[in-house]
């Protein structure tokens, strides 16, 4: 062993700076894949966490609780049938509504993020009639 | 370590007049005064670094200047010894005793041990190798007292540091100087290639640290499966709810335009709006509109309502 390692000592002292130089090109190579793999992992994610927490903040917004239970108030008291809100869910139903306040009422059911998951409006005679169910 | 290591070795005292040898085993040289030329000289030097860089001019005018020598330094008492020797002569000599020059660990100087040598050692019939006035040289035996005792050259004579290394070119494929540059080449690539990889390493931790903050606000969604979940759950309902908007904004047009909004339903994902058409126009007009928005179509009662549908 010793004849040996004098004998080709050159050839050994580049052998091992070779094999130096590979290991750590086979150490960047494999950052450099976990860094693509990652990178996609982490923006998906990021993106994902993104779009969900907005979605969540739209769709479940926390000022909803208060901002329902004005609906109640866009048209006189008399033409609110029932209004009731359990649990986040609102069960309403309105009656003798002229056009310009079906329209407002419409306009504001759509302008508060709730989840509409009845409405049903039904002409009677020359006014109308309206059943909504949502929930946030 | 290296005392015990160089103590090992078997050392061969090399003089002109030594007989072939055979060996298989590695071997430290100690060469005769006949293969070397010192010089002692005091100076003001601290380090052997800065001795050895000065050795070719301090033995400039000691040395033929055709031949390349190498040189060595060692501290003796206050002074420095300079050591100038050619290697090729060396080598040359070696090979014609028999010695493997790849079998060669280190080459010393008799001067690095005078000490060992104040009782001579015998070389052949005529010459040996002795201690004269503070240096180590070949006397001839003529001019020794007939009744001196001669001393045995064995490892414990080996220095315990200084040895030259010499360089086994001869059967190496690559020569020392080339696979020292290559491997200062190699070494320093794979230096920049750890350092990149560092870098990629660094940018990894720092995306997934920045995930990590952004999930600190939203826990529920650390795991995938249930962000799968919930987006799912939410896309669905952002899909539906828009959906509803939308149609509810589009009925607004036909209203405008004269019909008369007579039913309307939204449930789940479908949409429905009967509306009223008190003339043809009116019902062409709602009909174009509807075509345009891609809305499902149905006339009743001879066009005088319109249903219009929509699911998503």
């Amino acid at each position: 062993m010793n004849i040996n390692l004098k004998k080709y000592q050159n050839e050994i002292i580049l052998l091992i700076s070779i094999l130096f130089m590979l290991s750590a090109y086979i150490y960047k190579t494999g950052k450099i894949n976990s860094f693509e793999t990652g990178k996609i992992e982490v923006a998906s994610s990021l993106s994902a966490v993104s779009k969900i927490s907005s979605l969540k903040d739209l769709w479940g917004d926390k000022k909803l609780s208060t901002k329902v239970p004005k609906l109640k108030t866009i048209v006189n008291s008399s033409k609110v049938k029932s209004f009731s809100i359990k649990s986040k869910k609102l069960k309403a139903r309105f009656i003798n509504l002229t056009i310009v306040e079906l329209t407002l009422l419409l306009q504001k059911i759509s302008n508060i993020a709730v989840e509409i998951t009845i409405l049903d409006v039904k002409k009677n005679n020359d006014l109308y009639n309206m059943e909504l169910k949502c929930k946030w | 370590m290296n005392f015990k290591l160089n103590n090992n070795k078997d050392l061969v005292l090399f003089h002109a007049n030594m007989q072939r040898i055979t060996h298989d085993k590695s071997i430290n040289l100690l060469l005769s005064p006949q293969f070397y030329t010192i010089k002692k000289e005091s100076l003001d030097i601290k380090y052997k670094r800065q001795a050895l860089k000065i050795a070719p001019a301090i033995m400039d005018e000691l040395l033929p200047h055709n031949k390349e020598h190498k040189f060595s330094v060692f501290k003796e008492d206050d002074k420095w010894v300079f050591v100038a020797f050619d290697e090729e002569r060396v080598k040359s000599f070696a090979i014609d005793c028999g010695i493997e020059l790849d079998l060669i660990n280190k080459i010393y100087f008799a001067q690095q041990i005078r000490d060992k040598f104040s009782t001579p050692i015998s070389l052949d019939d005529k010459k040996a190798i002795g201690l004269l006035n503070g240096t180590v040289t070949i006397i001839p035996k003529n001019a020794l007292d007939k009744a001196q005792r001669y001393a045995y050259l064995d490892n414990s004579f080996t220095p315990s540091s200084g040895g030259i290394s010499i360089s086994g070119e001869s059967s190496s494929l690559i020569n020392q100087k080339s696979s020292i540059i290559l491997s200062v080449v190699f070494v320093l690539f794979g230096f920049i290639f750890i350092f990149e990889g560092g870098q990629y390493s660094k940018e990894i931790t720092s995306s997934q640290d920045k995930l990590s903050q952004k999930l600190k606000d939203y826990p529920s969604l650390a795991s995938k499966y249930s962000r799968d979940s919930i987006e799912k759950k939410y896309h669905k309902i952002d899909l539906e709810q828009r959906a509803i908007r939308d149609f509810l904004k589009n009925l607004s047009s036909p209203i405008r335009g004269g019909a008369i909004l007579s039913e309307l339903t939204l449930k789940g994902s479908t949409q429905k709006v009967v509306l009223e058409t008190k003339t043809d126009g009116i019902y062409q007009k709602v009909k174009q509109k509807a075509k345009s928005l891609g809305l499902k179509i149905k006339s009743i009662k001879n066009n005088t309502y319109i249903e219009l549908e929509n699911k998503i």
